[in-house]
């Protein structure tokens, strides 16, 4: 949970904050920042919630909150 | 056709809608080189959705608390996460974006990061809470780890305080499309687009809003990526996301020589945004944010900068005072800015 958060403090404020310099280098072709902004960390939180959600259902399945699951 | 329950042939019913939503836009398509007017295509699309909508809000009816806040808990995951996706792609998403963009310039689109962030945040520091507790709301959950009636009811007040900001926009988003779609004054277009809300979500709770929602992906994955594919191909190259990178730089130079760049990386600076965290925190409220940096405990540096049009920068104003007395140097920077900007303008006149 805690690099969960730390990734997403990285992806959504740190980048940012140092956007201009940031700004500086490219990513297929756009200002970095502004790809960033676009695209890129919303890929990065989608990637990230797709990894924790896996993570947290593997807790939940061994302590039983998993719920019961479909057997086809 | 359909053999077996409900969920297992989700993706049968689904394909069917799918293809049934594609007929209907080459019926428009048809209809409209017959030379039926914009108006009345967009009054049928505006019906043809919410009437489907509420179609599902019927058959998903329901009195079972379990069916009414998670939908049974019996939502496959891709088909929850199409609903979910939903969510994301809301009226405020591309009604508010286009606009915000349009009228503050690309800093808006800090709302992409915050509003996707969001669900990083609700995923890992509520989902599995709830999960955990079997409760069905926010408000529940809170209300049961705390105890007792006042934290819930403190849970619910700032639920709904939040909710109704995002809905103020959300009905604003609504009204407007009804009444563009449907030619009515903008008051009525509110009205209608609340009463389809609530045919929809009224009788089946969750469980109708989960299965109105993945209707929704699907017309709104269409409504989005069809056009931009299109223009793409149009242009030479279909996958504009990632060849479009050197048109930012164009962009923005035709925006400078217009004069049209807004929040300048160079005003943002001037703000002190970039690594000054400090300015935000500024207790002078008389000096600009990030004009002043603090020397010592008595002296107080100001510096301002001005920029001309094209952002190249014009003077620096540099004050030496005591830090005891920010207000009066804060109104001293000023005028002097005031005066030297003014000089300025009248050499180039």
């Amino acid at each position: 949970m805690i690099v969960t958060l730390a990734i997403w403090f990285f992806f959504s404020i740190v980048i940012f904050m140092f956007g201009s310099s940031v700004n500086q280098g490219s990513f297929l072709g756009y200002p970095l920042a502004y790809y960033m902004s676009a695209q890129g960390s919303l890929a990065a939180f989608v990637i990230l919630i797709f990894w924790f959600a896996n993570k947290q259902e593997k807790i939940d399945d061994e302590h039983g909150y998993g719920g019961e699951k479909e057997d086809d | 056709m359909f053999k077996g329950g409900f969920i297992s042939n989700l993706p049968k019913i689904y394909g069917l809608y799918t293809g049934g939503f594609i007929v209907f836009i080459l019926l428009m398509a048809i209809l409209e080189s017959a030379g039926v007017s914009a108006a009345n295509i967009g009054i049928m699309f505006v019906a043809f959705t919410v009437l489907i909508y509420a179609l599902i809000g019927y058959l998903s009816r329901t009195v079972q608390v379990d069916a009414y806040y998670v939908a049974g808990r019996q939502v496959p995951t891709v088909f929850n996460g199409m609903a979910t996706a939903a969510d994301w792609m809301s009226g405020a998403s591309f009604v508010a974006m286009a606009g915000g963009i349009y009228f503050g310039g690309y800093t808006y689109m800090a709302f992409l990061v915050g509003w996707t962030g969001g669900y990083v945040l609700v995923s890992t520091l509520l989902a599995p809470y709830l999960r955990k507790f079997g409760c069905y709301t926010v408000p529940d959950f809170i209300g049961t780890r705390y105890g007792g009636n006042l934290p819930r009811f403190c849970a619910t007040l700032v639920l709904v305080l939040a909710s109704f900001t995002y809905v103020t926009a959300q009905i604003n988003a609504t009204g407007t499309i009804a009444s563009r779609a449907l030619q009515i004054p903008f008051e009525l277009g509110v009205w209608v687009g609340l009463i389809s809300i609530l045919m929809c979500s009224m009788l089946g709770g969750m469980r109708a809003v989960t299965w109105t929602q993945v209707a929704q992906y699907i017309v709104l994955i269409i409504a989005y990526l069809i056009p931009v594919f299109w223009m793409g191909s149009k242009l030479g190259n279909p996958f504009p996301h990632f060849m479009l990178g050197d048109e930012v730089q164009r962009l923005a130079d035709l925006e400078a020589q217009y004069g049209l760049t807004k929040n300048t990386g160079a005003a943002i600076k001037q703000a002190g945004v970039p690594g000054g965290l400090k300015y935000i925190s500024n207790p002078h409220s008389a000096v600009p944010a990030g004009c002043y940096t603090i020397l010592n405990n008595e002296k107080l540096e100001l510096k301002a900068q001005l920029f001309s049009d094209d952002g190249k920068k014009v003077f620096n104003v540099v004050k030496l005072g005591k830090a005891s007395d920010p207000k009066l140097l804060g109104k001293l920077a000023g005028e002097e800015i005031l005066k030297k900007s003014l000089n300025n303008f009248s050499k180039k006149r």
